[in-house]
């Protein structure tokens, strides 16, 4: 036999021998190991608890994310998948119970009291424990403050510093006396133990948390796993409403494209949750047995804001006017968002503290051809103008261009798209001579007041820097002493409807449309709970006494 | 044959330092930074200000000399800007998952390309040849995604045999890397066909049937190591387009591969992680190649001599 | 054409078929060897000579080359009607083949002790090591020392690689060598060395031979008998002093005369007047009708038969 030829046909499996070996390898380490545990099941004020001690076996929930959570650390830039996989795990020290209410519980604080405004002292509950072991005190809340400012969480910022009084209280001062500063920075400043955040950062772990659920299993963008812990610090009178635990088990898988999700939606006794679908899949997912299929509408608005600078033409009022009235948000929800969609009655978002429902019986630019043609010609501008459209780059910045295009063709406007990454968008929008007239911004809640969100997006803090004035470009002194009145402690809702009434008048901004959050569950959950910036929180959710899922 | 060893291993390290100064060259030149994206719509003094802070500011020379030092002397790949987590750590979970698709990627095409594409050439013109030929240049038009999504269908969703994302254990691979070696099989097919048809009617191709070996032996050990050097060739180059390509079978089958945090990465300009992954990826290409001349100097003793005397020669 | 006949070829017909044309490269061929004789096969290129060289050892390229008819009797057994596991068997064992060019004969990637060993190993049936030893034999056999055993074929000159291939088709001791232009690539000093050995190889093993050349002075040197082919058919067959000294064919004689003289000196060759035939479209009658000096009608009318000059000796010809 020939030696050579002989060992060249050995060495190709050599090779994949080890390789197969070594992949064996790398699937054990990728799966992780589940403990056994039994969970006795607590009770939570409304008795919605699946508990397993029926059969001996942990209930579990496998939800079907569509976007990927790439790091597991309290201290990270949010996204709302974020949200949703941390729900459970880290707390806060106070928020809002649900999407849409108006009241504000502590979670971690028992306790607060405004000192004057920009002060306040508080308290937190003297028994909570992580699930290390660790118990959590006020000089975590310092560590976790100083953390946030750290990694340049966006509204740790507002924070100026942190000082520890006693054990379990510390006084917070915060850098603007705004309304709702506080609460908005007790929302967003994810607290964890620094005993249990340098144990992670020395091994590699997941840090532990103070919430109901401990992360056994975390897989960087593809999925974790998250389980119920028998030792939960807080009396079930007392949970938060987002610290509730009425499953044992739950599972995140990501799953980013579009037909896998379809795909998963379509097996509920492998997927019990899937959140959001892509608005294609809705209306088949709707014909699903046993599935319910849930929207709520988003927090975010999608806004057209107008270059109102000299630059560019939209400076004129009227053709500003004449735009809104020939966007036919109709057109533009069946068009871009396959009907999953809604117009926003006015501006504002309705479920912030301080949304006047009566502002809704206003006409808010309501699509009308007539009204626009009769702005176009007050304004004077010519036939075949051009305008330029900007937008984050996606899909849906190309479809939503398109339907606004062929609105705007409707009055003689020619409309041009483009679309911009996010890295370079500010470059584009802060210099307002660099050639654009509309673009797109997704404006989100920015607190639970409603002011917050206006005297972020509408005043000079704004988008643009304090040279070019608010996000339209264009500096109105009046208009920035209304946001400051109203954003002191003597603002009234007549100086909020004043902000109102103004920015519709001048049409410097103009909210669009807003997606709607779809989700699709088995019908053996009752019914989903949403956190106030609408992150689904899974265990908070109300399962049904025959959800029967397990381990 | 050592000394060409070491020499090609050293030749390595000018060639990834140089496409690390590339490749930051052309992140640097693009236009937004890692502190913008952080930053988001915020007001123009804090992005300044996070700018500062990140170390962004600073000319590029220092920076690029600082990334290299860290990189090369001290051997830290830093933290990711925007992610904030440990980029050796990010690349030791997400390396090996793409590595896995392109070895197994390369093993499944050289092992079913080489017969079908002996096979082709045995059958030239014949219904076997045209078969072969016919799947070949399916698979090569057929896209990496919907061949994806059409396995999954068929066998997650009508079948119910695999599972249809995720990780774990072996049935999570093995609809990824079939989806994602399609491609290959039909490039090595078609380079053994043609490589094969050329050696087949070499002399002594026919003294070896003059001796009395059957067709099998002929083939196997006179005209395939003897077609095999452009083939390994085409395969080493392909396990490049592997290594990147995976991107897409990642993003449907879930997997946390480079290839999604390479282009998540860039997307953020997130400078660190981008070098990092490139890194990395270049490395692993270099070693491939090296072991692609290897394995031609070990198919051919020509090459063999020339590699070992190259030096001798000057 | 008696008992004693080793080798015997009764009326080849070999074609070679392609899309456009049929080539008829060889046309009933009828030979004769006996055991331990040599017989030379002469014609010019393109004759047909490799064809039946290849015909023998059934290694015929099969699209496009197809074998017609006709019967090939090695020691009695119809060569063309054996399975092809038999004949594999014969292959390298009782028949062996060495080839014209020595460049490209070997296998470049698999080392020359090695492609000789092959050969034992496959008929012989004995271990690696036994199968190297014979093999270090061989090549120093034909000359090459042992130590040789592991180098690769670009590592040798052309005259030892014609040798390797010469180790390597006797090293199972055949009883058929068929030497196609064994010497036509080499030059003339190392064709000398090459004859020499040829001829000690000979003496030792007794083989029958069949060596196909176009070179008169190899014939003269080797062989026992003579064949000439001229377009895909023998024209003269006989005794090689029959054959040099009465040359009867007009071909044959064209061809001895366009050697030319040692002795004389002589300003321009005396080259065959016309030019070979076109395989595709061959005359019906006899095929060197068209050039030959003592044409007339009938030759170009019929085919004509071999008939008998002499002792031995036949031709081709009405004259």
């Amino acid at each position: 036999m020939s030696a050579i030829a002989s060992r060249g046909m050995k060495k190709p499996w050599a090779r994949g021998l080890a390789a197969v070996l070594a992949a064996a390898l790398l699937a054990g380490c990728a799966s992780g190991g589940n403990e056994g545990g039994q969970s006795a099941g607590n009770q939570a004020a409304d008795g919605q608890v699946v508990s397993a001690a029926q059969e001996g076996r942990r209930t579990k929930a496998t939800v079907a994310l569509a976007s990927a959570v790439n790091v597991f650390a309290p201290y990270s830039k949010w996204n709302p998948y974020l949200g949703i996989q941390y729900a459970g795990v880290y707390e806060r020290l106070a928020e809002r119970e649900q999407f849409g209410s108006d009241s504000f519980q502590g979670v971690l604080m028992k306790s607060w009291e405004k000192v004057d405004d920009v002060t306040y002292d508080c308290v937190l509950y003297d028994y909570i424990v992580d699930s290390d072991g660790n118990p959590f005190t006020a000089e975590d809340v310092k560590f976790s403050v100083d953390k946030a400012h750290e990694n340049g969480i966006a509204d740790s910022k507002y924070i100026e510093s942190i000082e520890v009084t006693e054990p379990y209280a510390f006084t917070m001062k915060l850098t603007d006396s705004g309304v709702g500063i506080f609460e908005m920075v007790c929302e967003t400043c994810w607290m964890a133990a620094r005993a249990a955040f340098e144990k992670s950062e020395a091994d590699g772990s997941i840090c532990a948390g103070t919430g109901p659920y401990v992360c056994v299993e975390f897989i960087s963008g593809s999925s974790t796993q998250v389980e119920k812990r028998d030792d939960y610090w807080q009396t079930p009178e007392l949970t938060a409403v987002t610290s509730r635990a009425n499953v044992d088990v739950i599972v995140y898988n990501t799953v980013s494209e579009t037909t896998q999700m379809a795909i998963s939606t379509e097996d509920p006794a492998g997927t019990q949750i899937c959140a959001w679908l892509n608005e294609s899949i809705v209306e088949d997912a709707r014909t699903i047995p046993g599935v319910t299929v849930e929207s709520k509408e988003s927090i975010q608005m999608k806004t057209i804001v107008f270059n109102a600078s000299e630059y560019s033409a939209c400076s004129s009022e009227a053709l500003r006017k004449a735009i809104c009235y020939a966007t036919d948000n109709d057109a533009l929800i069946t068009g871009a968002l396959s009907g999953i969609g809604y117009a926003p009655p006015t501006f504002g978002s309705p479920y912030a503290i301080g949304y006047n429902k009566a502002w809704e019986s206003g006409d808010y630019y309501n699509y009308d051809i007539e009204k626009a043609k009769a702005m176009l010609a007050e304004a004077g501008i010519p036939e075949g103008t051009v305008l330029k459209f900007y937008g984050p780059a996606g899909a849906e910045t190309e479809k939503t261009g398109s339907v606004l295009a062929s609105c705007l063709a409707a009055i003689g406007l020619k409309l041009e798209v483009n679309a911009v990454e996010a890295a370079t968008q500010s470059t584009y929008l802060n210099d307002l001579a660099s050639g654009w007239d509309i673009f797109i911004a997704a404006t989100t809640l920015k607190g639970p007041y409603l002011i917050q969100s206006y005297s972020y997006y509408c005043s000079s803090v704004g988008l643009n820097n304090q040279v070019n004035g608010a996000m339209w470009g264009v500096r109105d002194d009046d208009f920035e002493n209304l946001v400051d009145k109203s954003n002191s402690k003597d603002g009234a809702q007549a100086d909020l409807d004043a902000i109102h009434d103004y920015v519709v008048d001048n049409c410097y901004v103009y909210q669009w449309f807003s997606n709607y959050f779809t989700c699709s569950y088995v019908d053996a959950i009752k019914e989903t709970v949403t956190n106030f910036k609408n992150n689904l929180v899974v265990g908070a959710c109300e399962f049904s006494a025959d959800y029967a899922y397990y381990e | 044959m050592i000394r060409y060893v070491f020499r090609r291993l050293a030749l390595m390290i000018p060639i990834i330092i140089g496409v690390t100064v590339l490749v930051f060259t052309i992140i640097w030149f693009t236009p937004g930074d890692a502190a913008e994206v952080l930053a988001g719509n915020a007001p123009r003094e804090q992005v300044e200000e996070l700018r500062r802070l990140m170390g962004l500011d600073r000319p590029y020379i220092v920076q690029l000399g600082d990334y290299l030092y860290n990189v090369f002397i001290r051997h830290d790949f830093g933290k990711a800007l925007v992610n904030k987590t440990s980029i050796s750590a990010d690349i030791v979970m997400r390396f090996p998952k793409s590595l896995i698709f392109a070895v197994f990627g390369i093993l499944i095409s050289v092992f079913a390309g080489i017969p079908l594409g002996v096979y082709a050439a045995l059958h030239q013109n014949k219904t076997g040849d045209s078969l072969a030929t016919a799947f070949s240049l399916l698979f090569v038009s057929t896209p990496g995604f919907w061949l994806a999504l059409m396995l999954v269908l068929l066998f997650a969703y009508r079948l119910g045999w695999l599972p249809p994302y995720g990780m774990g254990g072996v049935e999570y691979w093995i609809m990824p890397v079939l989806a994602n070696c399609f491609h290959g099989v039909a490039i090595i097919t078609r380079q053994t066909r043609s490589s094969m048809l050329e050696v087949i009617r070499s002399d002594f191709v026919v003294m070896a049937r003059s001796k009395g070996l059957s067709e099998g032996e002929v083939i196997v050990r006179h005209a395939l190591p003897n077609a095999l050097i452009p083939i390994i060739a085409v395969a080493g180059m392909n396990f490049g387009g592997m290594l990147g390509g995976g991107l897409i079978i990642e993003k449907v089958f879930s997997i946390p591969g480079i290839g999604n945090y390479l282009v998540t990465a860039v997307g953020q300009r997130d400078f660190t992680a981008v070098m990092g992954g490139v890194i990395i990826t270049s490395l692993f290409f270099s070693l491939v190649m090296l072991a692609a001349d290897l394995g031609m100097a070990f198919v051919d003793p020509r090459v063999k001599e020339q590699y070992s005397t190259a030096r001798r020669r000057k | 054409m008696s008992q004693d006949t080793f080798l015997s070829v009764r009326g080849l017909t070999v074609e070679y078929v392609t899309k456009y044309e049929t080539v008829q490269a060889v046309n009933g061929v009828c030979l004769d060897l006996s055991k331990g004789q040599t017989l030379g096969l002469v014609g010019e290129t393109g004759a047909g000579k490799t064809t039946i060289a290849r015909a023998v050892t059934r290694i015929l390229q099969s699209p496009p080359a197809a074998v017609r008819g006709g019967e090939i009797f090695l020691d009695g057994v119809d060569l063309l009607k054996l399975p092809e596991r038999e004949m594999c068997h014969m292959r390298g064992n009782r028949i062996s083949m060495i080839f014209q060019d020595p460049m490209t004969a070997l296998n470049p990637v698999m080392c020359v002790g090695n492609q000789i060993a092959e050969v034992i190993r496959k008929h012989d049936h004995v271990s690696a090591a036994a199968a190297r030893q014979q093999a270090e034999m061989s090549l120093e056999l034909v000359g090459i020392p042992a130590q040789r055993y592991g180098e690769y074929p670009h590592q040798f000159s052309g005259g030892m690689k014609q040798r390797v291939v010469i180790a390597a088709a006797l090293a199972c001791g055949p009883d058929l060598l068929l030497a196609d232009e064994p010497t036509t690539a080499l030059d003339v000093t190392i064709q000398a060395q090459m004859l020499d050995m040829m001829h000690r190889l000979h003496d030792l093993k007794e083989t029958s031979t069949v060596i196909i050349t176009h070179d008169m002075g190899v014939v003269a040197e080797m062989c026992d008998y003579v064949a000439v082919i001229y377009a895909g058919e023998i024209v003269e067959y006989g005794a090689l002093e029959d054959v040099f000294d009465h040359a009867a064919h007009p071909y044959t004689v064209g061809l001895f005369a366009a050697i030319p003289s040692m002795w004389e000196d002589v300003a321009r060759l005396t080259p065959i007047p016309g030019q070979p035939p076109d395989p595709t479209a061959l005359p019906v009658g006899c095929k060197f009708s068209p050039r030959c000096a003592y044409m007339d009608g009938e030759c170009g009318a019929r085919p004509v038969e071999m008939k008998t000059v002499g002792p031995g000796h036949t031709c081709r010809c009405l004259r």
